[in-house]
């Protein structure tokens, strides 16, 4: 069980990690090959390419984009989601580096806490789908 | 557990677990007191296929996650919208592995 759990853990870790990996690889492919030409419908978006329709997503990387330059309610305009995934890009780094010297799992044990939580509390996901939703269909009339 | 018996379950349920592992599930199943095995037919195993569909029509709001009890990273995934949609795409692969090992884990819990 204790190896199970140790599987876990790293299984946690690695798919974090690839995630900020390529979330950040995107958003710079983005600003470097295309941000400029977006006028133009080009887009590194595979949902965006595919089905032509904006994702809940939609314009986060044009959203870190204008944070970048300190214009916060650019970035709002573009996807308000822009904040939280630029503030959780920047955190969870330092947090997996700070985890991984200290050979401490933090950031998986405040990833149980904050699930126990939100399972009593269910109402608080409801909202966020909500938030998301509402999002995405003002994403339609954007883009 | 009789060896019918584990067998007659691996048959039904042996898709709902990782195939790696099917031996090993075989055996804690032959090592498992009867009172135990009791247990055993009241747990409900969540399909991987059907988390696979729940993936592909409503994985960017991060329910598959959700479904499988990993509330934080369904929130993780309904936050960032899908990872910014790669987690979507990288989860419709995943997802099944995910359920088998949900699965496995909650076997474990009994045995």
């Amino acid at each position: 069980m204790d190896n199970y759990l140790s599987h876990q853990v790293k299984r946690f870790y690695i798919i974090i990690l690839l995630l900020l990996i390529a979330g950040w690889t995107l958003i710079a492919c983005n600003k470097i090959f295309v941000h400029k030409t977006h006028a133009d419908g080009k887009t590194l978006c595979l949902i965006k390419t595919i089905t032509g329709y904006p994702c809940p997503a939609c314009g986060v990387s044009r959203g870190i984009g204008r944070l970048t330059r300190l214009d916060v309610k650019g970035a709002l305009w573009q996807n308000p989601f822009s904040l939280i995934v630029a503030f959780g890009g920047l955190i969870m780094p330092f947090w997996i580096i700070y985890d991984a010297l200290n050979k401490k799992t933090s950031l998986y044990l405040v990833n149980q806490k904050l699930g126990h939580w939100l399972k009593k509390n269910p109402y608080i996901i409801v909202l966020l789908v909500v938030f998301v939703l509402v999002n995405w269909i003002w994403n339609f009339t954007k883009y | 557990m009789e060896a019918k018996s584990v067998e007659m379950f691996l048959m039904t349920n042996a898709k709902y677990f990782p195939p790696e592992s099917i031996m090993m599930v075989k055996e804690k199943l032959q090592k498992l007191p009867d009172d135990k095995a009791i247990m055993l037919h009241s747990l409900q195993f969540k399909d991987p296929t059907m988390l696979l569909i729940i993936s592909i029509l409503i994985g960017g709001l991060g329910i598959d996650r959700f479904v499988l009890g990993q509330t934080g990273l369904g929130v993780a995934k309904l936050l960032t919208c899908g990872g910014l949609g790669i987690w979507t795409i990288v989860d419709w692969f995943l997802i099944m592995g995910e359920t088998r090992n949900y699965n496995l884990e909650r076997l474990s819990h009994i045995s």
